[in-house]
Order: structure tokens, then C-alpha cells, then sequence
């Protein structure tokens, strides 16, 4: 396996940036701002969870990207930046929902409820790892290249839904952070000054960290099918 | 320690962890592919050294020993192998 100099120090570069701007997005989640005046210290959970959120966002619209460019070119290379891309945005998901129930313990007074913004997250983290089941169960190669792609699109559905839901239902109690709603949330908060600033940081440190975090996934794939390869290599010539 | 601090320390741990434990996932699955790639190219290179020994051997077997230039093309020499044998 080769890669151009210029790449790999590209990748190194941004790896050691997400590990400096994570420190500081941490730095600055509890130093920075303070804790707010009715959810004290819990809303601070707010700023990894949103940014993981935006994480995962990335990530499934990654896996659409490339599962259109696999069904135009039918390049391989798509389809690893599909599966990449899924198996990160899925971590990033996991870290949504369990960052939501620990803010919605002392918030709403309980771990879990099937509030529509929860039930649709939880819909669309099914969707994904369902994605990663079916895609083991496919022999040929082909075939599941071309599932992955289609799947991958068609359950980006369930990203757009978990957007957009807060923003139609008026019986959701999840607070709506950008935009209007229609509804009454429980345990909205008003993003200003200090709370702001920390926020966006946090986004961006997010955002950094899916790329390179995709970027290494990619690479360990491609690093998985030559060793595969290369051992068929060697044993047909047993 | 503020208001909900325990659950604030609980939500960052979650992250920490989750976050965690995808970086070793892909730091670990990377060595463990390293040392299966140093393996399969030492098979390989095993098995081209196997390769050449074949070749030779069979070039052995092949040449006429009368016709053979002892030393020179690394063929069998009946002398030195008669001295082998002995």
C-alpha cells in the first residue's frame, strides 16, 4: 500500500489539529462558559451533543455522496468512502443518544421517552446498523456494492426526518436550537454571547474530527482489501 | 461542583469513551493488518526463494552432465556430486 507524501501529511496535519481543537473544545465547554442558570451544569452536555450530532450528519451525507458516485462510475473507491463514512456517523449517533439521556435525566426526570425527536434518532441509528448487518450478509461483491449504495441513500430519509421533526410536530419536547418550531420544548434555552461561541467551536471541532476519523477509516479499508488481495495472490501461487 | 454536575460528568464520559474506544477500534484493526501484510509478504518471499531452488533443481535434472560446464552455469557437476554422494 502507497500513498503520495503529500496526502499522508496532509492526513497527519489534520489529525494532530482535531486532537489540539478537541483539548480546547473541552477547555472551553467547562472553562469557558459558565453553567446556565436553570439546567446548571447538565447543558453543558449540550455542546458535545450537538456536535456529535453534526458528526453523524456529516457522515450520512458522506455515505449518500458516495453511493451516487459508486451507481455513476461504479469506482470501488466510493463504496469504501460509503462504508467509512456509516460506520463513523454511527459512533457519532451513539454518542447523540447517549448524551441526549444524560441531559434528559435531571431535565425532563427521565433516561428515556418516546418523544418523537428520540423515537426518529432511534429509527435512523437502526437504519444504519441495519445497513452494516445486510451489507456482511452479500457474498458477491458487486451486489453489495451496489445495496450499499442504494441503502445508503435511501436511509439518509431517516437523517432528514430526525431535522426536520422538531421543526413540524408541535407534541415534541426537544428543545429546537436553530430555526422555528412549532412546539412548547422542555428545557429550551436562549444562545447567546459565551454559550454561542463555545457552541460553534464545539461544531467545528466536530466536524474536524469526522473527517480525519473517515479519512483513517478509509485507509484502513483500503489497507484490508490488499492484504486480502495479496494473500489470494500468494496462496494461488501455493 | 454545580447543579447536575454528576450528569454533566456522566455525559462527557459517555463521549470520551464512545469516542474512545472508534479510535483504538481503528488503531488496533491497523496493526493487526500490518502484521498480517509483514506475514503474507514473508510467505511470499519464502515461497519465491522455494521457487527458485525448484528452477535450479530442475535445470539440474534436465542437463546432460557431459554437456554441463562445471563452475561456470551452476549446473550438476558429476564430480563434485559423485564427491557429495560419497
Amino acid at each position: 500500500m502507497a500513498y503520495s507524501d503529500k496526502r499522508t501529511r496532509i492526513l497527519k496535519g489534520l489529525t494532530y489539529a482535531a486532537l489540539a481543537l478537541f483539548v480546547l473544545a473541552m477547555l472551553m465547554d467547562f472553562f469557558y462558559v459558565g453553567p446556565e442558570r436553570t439546567q446548571g451544569e447538565a447543558q453543558r452536555i449540550f455542546y458535545v451533543h450537538l456536535g456529535s450530532f453534526l458528526g453523524s450528519f456529516l457522515s450520512f451525507t458522506a455515505a449518500v455522496i458516495g453511493g451516487i458516485a459508486y451507481l455513476r462510475t461504479r469506482n470501488t473507491k466510493w463504496d469504501t468512502l460509503g462504508l467509512s463514512s456509516v460506520e463513523i456517523g454511527l459512533g457519532f449517533a451513539t454518542i447523540t443518544i447517549v448524551t441526549g439521556m444524560a441531559w434528559a435525566r435531571p431535565i425532563w426526570n427521565t433516561w428515556w421517552t418516546w418523544d418523537p425527536r428520540l423515537t426518529s434518532v432511534t429509527i435512523m441509528w437502526l437504519a444504519y446498523a441495519a445497513y452494516l448487518m445486510l451489507r456482511t450478509g452479500i457474498e458477491d461483491p458487486e451486489r453489495r456494492r451496489r445495496f450499499a449504495a442504494v441503502y445508503g441513500i435511501v436511509a439518509f430519509a431517516s437523517v432528514l426526518y430526525t431535522v426536520i421533526i422538531i421543526r413540524v410536530r408541535p407534541d415534541t419536547i426537544h428543545p429546537v436550537v436553530v430555526g422555528p418550531t412549532q412546539a412548547d420544548p422542555e428545557g429550551a434555552f436562549e444562545v447567546s454571547g459565551r454559550i454561542r461561541d463555545t457552541l460553534f467551536f464545539n461544531l467545528f471541532t466536530f466536524a474536524v474530527i469526522t473527517v480525519v476519523l473517515i479519512w483513517h477509516r478509509i485507509r484502513l479499508e483500503n489497507l484490508s482489501e490488499w492484504v486480502a488481495r495479496r494473500k489470494m495472490e500468494v496462496l494461488a501461487d501455493l | 461542583m454545580g447543579k447536575y454536575a454528576e450528569y454533566a460528568f456522566l455525559g462527557y464520559g459517555a463521549m470520551a469513551l464512545i469516542l474512545g474506544a472508534m479510535i483504538a477500534w481503528l488503531y488496533l484493526r491497523y496493526r493487526a493488518l500490518q502484521r498480517e501484510a509483514a506475514i503474507v509478504e514473508q510467505v511470499a518471499a519464502e515461497e519465491g526463494g522455494d521457487r527458485v531452488h525448484a528452477a535450479v533443481g530442475a535445470l539440474e535434472s534436465d542437463a546432460q552432465p557431459d554437456q554441463a560446464t562445471p563452475g561456470m552455469t551452476g549446473m550438476a557437476n558429476p564430480t563434485t556430486d559423485r564427491t557429495r554422494a560419497g
